[in-house]
Order: structure tokens, then C-alpha cells, then sequence
């Protein structure tokens, strides 16, 4: 027995010298494999130096030969990096003296600021959603190499979230700027293909004008630019009570360039758009003039269009809704108060109400809705036009055709609903709907 | 523009005149037709046309002036803003026929109701086509007004007479105040704005 115990631990003994013989074995072939990786990586780094050379070496030529004008100095942009690089970035060496190193370095930094942008204006047109469909493409790829899906969706998206951060870290400028471009877009393509959809829904926001109506003339382009720049301010105003605050330069100017923008945006059609268009750039505006954008610009801009598109959207239709409803003497009525307004702002004065008939030069009469007077003087003829549907008579084309100072005014509900919903969307507060705190006056963009 | 035109046949001016609450204005000039808020004047065919821009009312002037004869009575409304027009025919003082266009009704650009004269469905056919041809053009808008010329002879933009007789309302013609404007915008925009501002004091974190 004791003979037996003998033998077996001598055999134990055997095999532990043996595992400790192969783990030296491996390790030493371990380091072997490692000393051929780092000289293959060298030998890689190496290449990628000489092309690097070569490629900026063509273009400091084209820089040299064909821009020299343009570009800044090299020398003049070695102040231009000073924030601590991130180890997952790639670091952003000083420029150098050298004209060669310089222009790499512009490059690198260009580049660099490029793509943050556009990493930032995909994350934002996506609402973030564009990380998460490119980690999971690149999973897909991963699973048909045999990797595990799962584990391959994490690391990505752990790349994914680094990559933003250290772009939020080192290009914070370039990637809100892409963000508050990528807001743009969403906002545009959605309203492309929301405000079709919108006014399918609700008839009463359909109607195009008639060919023959009259253009605005520059004094009706200022006055409903000075509306909607008017209307920025009361909202401002109202804003500054109900915080119990005075408002910065900036925030007015911010609600004039929007409430102005968004004006403009509803004489052509589309109350929601113009909400959202007003929104936006309210937002925008204010946060540039109140110090420049920062990170949550993006979010905020994108949630006052949203608010804006709604509220504008919402009340535009609603009111479209009531003046398509109206009795038809009550349309009549509108369309003649629309064109009284016109020809206010154009500094003419209205005749009497009632009717006269004039003669056509082809024969037949026209009874115009209305006459206009300068300095006693007759000006126009004006024929007011209310409602979706409205064309002119037959008379009445002959009227545009023989008549020099035959005018046409066609309004149609939507333009009252936008007259009304516009300015309640610039007025109306919009905390209810942003989560991101407005920059503070005086701050600067990280 | 509004206008109402009425035409009787077969009947005394002054006949239609009292049953309208109407009387010529003494010692005024005679005129065009839309020179004076109530005009009228006789056409071939007995007929008598009475005109206004403003103060006639279709559905209850045509029936008091139909009830006055035995032939026809007809008559159209144009309102030339929203491009809204409508006729009746009246025959012994029944209604027989009426034509309405409703420009935001595409279906139906020219409804038509009762027993239709040849003429309505002449005139009907020819701007229907007429509009089919050219689009942006309102050819149907004039149908009821061309029905009333085709039997009064009465054609309300090529009108030149200048013998129209002045008319004014009398004490028995029938007060139709128009209903009260209910402007509501105002109130509701005041309210709303109210409402907000008092909502952002409310919500003052």
C-alpha cells in the first residue's frame, strides 16, 4: 500500500514538472508571437507614415500652388488646439513651424471637425437612433464572421457612445453645429412629408390662390415681416412676465428673427411649417446671440419646432376650419376686409362700399368689390376673392386681361388660420414642451 | 360683389313694388342699376325686373313677388367674393326649379333641383364643357344669372340702360334685420391668452 502511495505521488510529481515544462513553452511562444506582431505593426505604421507623407506632400503643392492666398498661415493656427485630447481620438499634435507639418495638421484638424459634424447631424436627424442601426449592421457582419450578436451589439455601441463623447469633448463646436444642422433637415424632411399629409387631413386647409392674384408688394412683405417680428417680441414679453424676469438682448432679437422667419414662412401655405420654422430658429437665434450653441441646443431646437409645428399647426387648422365653414354672406365679408388690409398696408385709401359697374374697353361691365384712392386720386379696381375654390368669371378674366390697374385679391382660410395660429404659436410658452434649460445669457459654447 | 335680381311676368309694377315693401323715390333721377340700393325696370315681354345689391333677400322676395301672378317668377343671388350663385324658377307661384353653384362643391358645380326647363340643362352642359376646357375659370358661376336673362332679357354685366327707376323700402316692407355678428374671436383670443399666462404663473417652478 505504502509502496503504491510511493509510485502515485512520484507520477503527480512527473505531471507538474511536465505542465510547468509546457507553460514556460507557452509563454516563450507568446512572447515570440508578440515581438512578431510589434514588428509587423511597426513595418504597417512605417507604410502608413510614407503614404501619409506622400499624400500630404501632393497637397501642400495644391495648397501652395493653388490656395496660397486663401489659407491662413500654417504658423497661425498653432493656437488653434487647446482642449485635452481624448485617448479615443486621435491626438491633435501643435503645428509646428514647418509648412509640411502645418498643412498635415490643417487637414487632420478639418477632417477631424468635419466628421464630428456630420456624426453629430446624424446622431441628431436620427434622433440617435443612426449609433444604434450602424453598431447593429456591424453585429451582423460580426455573427457572420462567427461572433455572438450580443456581445458584438455592446461593443459597438460602447465605441459608438465613446466616439460621441470624445467628439462632445474635442470638436463640441462642430458637433453642435452638425446637430443643429441635423435638426434642420429633420425638421424639413418631416414637414415635406407631414404637411401634405396635414392638409390632406383637413380640407379646410387646402385651396391654392388663383394665378391672376396679386404678389406682395415690398410694403406688404416689410409689414408681415414687422408683424411676425412684432409678435417674437410680445411672446418674449410674455415669457419675461411669467418668469418674472427682463429678457436678454438676445432673447428678443432671438423671438424677432423667428417670429419675422416664421411670418414669412406661412404666406406661403403651410401654418405648421411656418410653426416649426419660427421655432426652430427662435431657438437658434438665441442661443448664438445669448453666447454661441451649446450641447443641448440641438435638443432644444428640435423640441420649439416640434412645439411650434403643433401649437401653429393645431390653431391654423381650427380657425381654417370656421372661416371654410362660414355663411357664404360672412365669406364675403372676410375677403373684402382682407383686401381692405392690403390696401391699408399699401397706403392707399378704400372707396364706399357700394358697387359700381365699369366699362370694359371689350364690352360688359366689371363691378369691382372695392376702389382705391391716393391723394383723391383713383389708383386700382380691386376684385376680392375668398374661399379654397374660388376662380375668377369669365368677366372678370377679361377684366385682368383689358384693365391696367385691375387687381386681384384672393385669400383662402388657411391664411386666416395662419394669421391667428402663427402668432399663438410664437406667443405661447414653450416650457411645457423643451426639457433642455436654456443657455444662460453670457455663457459660452464648451 | 352681392346682387339680387328678380324678375316677374305678367303682373302691374305697382303690383310687385307693394308686395316687395317697395316705392319709386319721388322726384329721383333715373339710372343704371346699381346706382341706388333698390332699382327696377320693365323689359319686353312683360316682364319687370327689381334689382339690389344689398337688401333683397332670395328665398322670401322671390316668393312674395311670385305669389303676385299667374306666369313666371324668377330669380338669382351672386356673391361674387366666394364665387356663390343660385337661381329659382317660380311657375302660379309653386316653386319649380333651382340651380346652385357652390364653387367648393366639385362634384356637383351646378346642382340642380325640380323640374328643369330645357334651357337650364342648355346652359348647364355648355359651362360645364366650357370649364372642362378651361381650367381656372369659373364659367358655372354665371349660369344663374344667364337663366334670369334668358327669360327677362336681363343681362346683369352688359346692362346699359340708364332708365332704371329709383326705388326705396317702405314702412310695410318687411324688417329682416340680419342676425347679429357674434365676434367671438376676440373674446376667445383675450381668454386663451389669459388663460396662458396665468398657466405659466401656476407652472413657476
Amino acid at each position: 500500500m505504502r509502496q503504491f502511495q510511493d509510485a502515485l505521488r512520484r507520477g503527480a510529481g512527473d505531471m507538474k514538472s511536465w505542465i510547468a515544462a509546457r507553460e514556460v513553452e507557452l509563454q516563450r511562444g507568446l512572447q515570440r508571437s508578440e515581438q512578431a506582431l510589434d514588428t509587423y505593426r511597426r513595418g504597417v505604421e512605417r507604410a502608413a507614415q510614407s503614404a501619409q507623407s506622400a499624400l500630404v506632400s501632393k497637397a501642400e503643392q495644391l495648397i501652395e500652388t493653388g490656395a496660397s492666398r486663401i489659407l491662413p498661415r500654417p504658423a497661425a493656427r498653432s493656437t488653434a488646439v487647446s482642449k485635452p485630447p481624448s485617448p479615443s481620438t486621435p491626438t491633435r499634435k501643435p503645428a509646428s513651424a514647418q509648412p509640411g507639418q502645418a498643412a498635415q495638421g490643417w487637414l487632420q484638424e478639418a477632417t477631424a471637425q468635419t466628421a464630428a459634424a456630420a456624426r453629430g447631424a446624424q446622431d441628431a436627424f436620427t434622433l440617435g437612433l443612426g449609433d444604434q442601426a450602424y453598431a447593429g449592421l456591424g453585429a451582423v457582419g460580426d455573427v457572420l464572421q462567427g461572433d455572438d450578436f450580443g456581445a458584438s451589439y455592446q461593443k459597438r455601441m460602447a465605441q459608438e457612445r465613446a466616439r460621441d463623447a470624445a467628439d462632445a469633448q474635442n470638436f463640441a463646436a462642430a458637433r453642435t453645429t452638425g446637430q443643429v444642422l441635423g435638426v434642420g433637415g429633420q425638421v424639413l424632411v418631416t414637414g415635406a412629408l407631414l404637411g401634405p399629409w396635414g392638409a390632406a387631413l383637413v380640407p379646410a386647409a387646402q385651396g391654392v390662390r388663383i394665378g391672376q392674384t396679386a404678389p406682395l408688394i415690398l410694403r406688404e412683405t416689410a409689414a408681415l415681416a414687422g408683424a411676425g417680428g412684432a409678435a417674437g417680441v410680445i411672446g418674449q414679453a410674455i415669457d419675461d412676465v411669467a418668469h418674472w424676469k427682463v429678457g436678454t438682448p438676445g432673447d428678443y432679437g432671438g423671438a424677432i428673427v423667428g417670429g419675422t422667419l416664421g411670418a414669412l414662412a406661412a404666406w406661403r401655405g403651410n401654418v405648421a411649417r411656418a410653426g416649426a420654422a419660427a421655432g426652430l430658429t427662435e431657438s437658434v437665434a438665441q442661443d448664438t446671440l445669448n453666447g454661441g450653441l451649446n450641447a443641448q441646443s440641438a435638443a432644444r431646437a428640435r423640441e420649439t419646432a416640434a412645439a411650434g409645428a403643433t401649437v401653429a399647426g393645431l390653431v391654423g387648422a381650427s380657425v381654417a376650419k370656421h372661416m371654410d365653414g362660414l355663411p357664404i354672406k360672412a365669406k364675403g365679408v372676410m375677403g373684402e376686409r382682407v383686401s381692405r388690409v392690403r390696401n391699408f398696408v399699401r397706403g392707399h385709401k378704400t372707396g364706399p362700399t357700394k358697387k359700381t359697374a365699369h366699362k370694359l374697353p371689350g364690352g360688359g361691365h366689371t363691378f369691382p368689390d372695392l376702389r382705391t384712392y391716393k391723394n383723391g386720386l383713383p389708383q386700382q379696381l380691386i376684385e376680392s376673392k375668398f374661399g379654397r375654390k374660388a376662380h375668377l368669371s369669365p368677366r372678370q378674366i377679361q377684366a385682368t386681361i383689358e384693365l391696367n390697374n385691375y387687381r386681384v385679391d384672393h385669400s383662402v382660410p388657411r391664411d386666416i388660420g395662419a394669421a391667428l395660429g402663427l402668432p399663438i404659436s410664437v406667443i405661447f410658452p414653450w416650457d411645457w414642451a423643451t426639457t433642455q434649460p436654456q443657455l444662460e445669457p453670457g455663457a459660452t459654447a464648451p | 360683389m352681392r346682387a339680387t335680381l328678380i324678375g316677374v311676368q305678367g303682373v302691374e309694377l305697382e303690383v310687385v313694388l307693394a308686395a316687395l315693401g317697395l316705392e319709386p323715390i319721388p322726384g329721383a333721377p333715373t339710372g343704371d342699376w346699381v346706382d341706388c340700393d333698390y332699382s327696377c325696370r320693365t323689359f319686353p315681354g312683360g316682364w319687370i325686373v327689381v334689382t339690389s345689391q344689398l337688401n333683397l333677400d332670395l328665398a322670401t322676395d322671390l316668393e312674395l313677388a311670385a305669389s303676385t301672378t299667374d306666369q313666371m317668377a324668377v330669380g338669382c343671388e351672386m356673391y361674387s367674393i366666394p364665387m356663390h350663385s343660385y337661381a329659382h324658377g317660380y311657375r302660379n307661384g309653386q316653386l319649380e326649379w333651382s340651380v346652385t353653384h357652390d364653387p367648393d362643391d366639385e362634384a356637383r358645380p351646378l346642382a340642380v333641383e325640380g323640374t328643369l326647363p330645357a334651357i337650364v340643362a342648355e346652359l348647364r352642359a355648355k359651362a360645364l364643357k366650357a370649364q372642362a376646357d378651361e381650367d381656372g375659370v369659373d364659367f358655372a358661376f354665371d349660369v344663374p344669372m344667364q337663366l334670369v336673362a334668358h327669360y327677362t332679357g336681363f343681362v346683369y354685366d352688359e346692362d346699359e340702360a340708364t332708365d332704371w327707376v329709383r326705388l326705396r323700402a317702405t314702412a310695410a316692407r318687411p324688417v329682416r334685420p340680419e342676425r347679429p355678428r357674434r365676434n367671438l374671436w376676440w373674446p376667445l383670443l383675450l381668454i386663451g391668452l389669459l388663460f396662458l399666462v396665468l398657466w405659466r404663473w401656476w407652472t413657476i417652478p
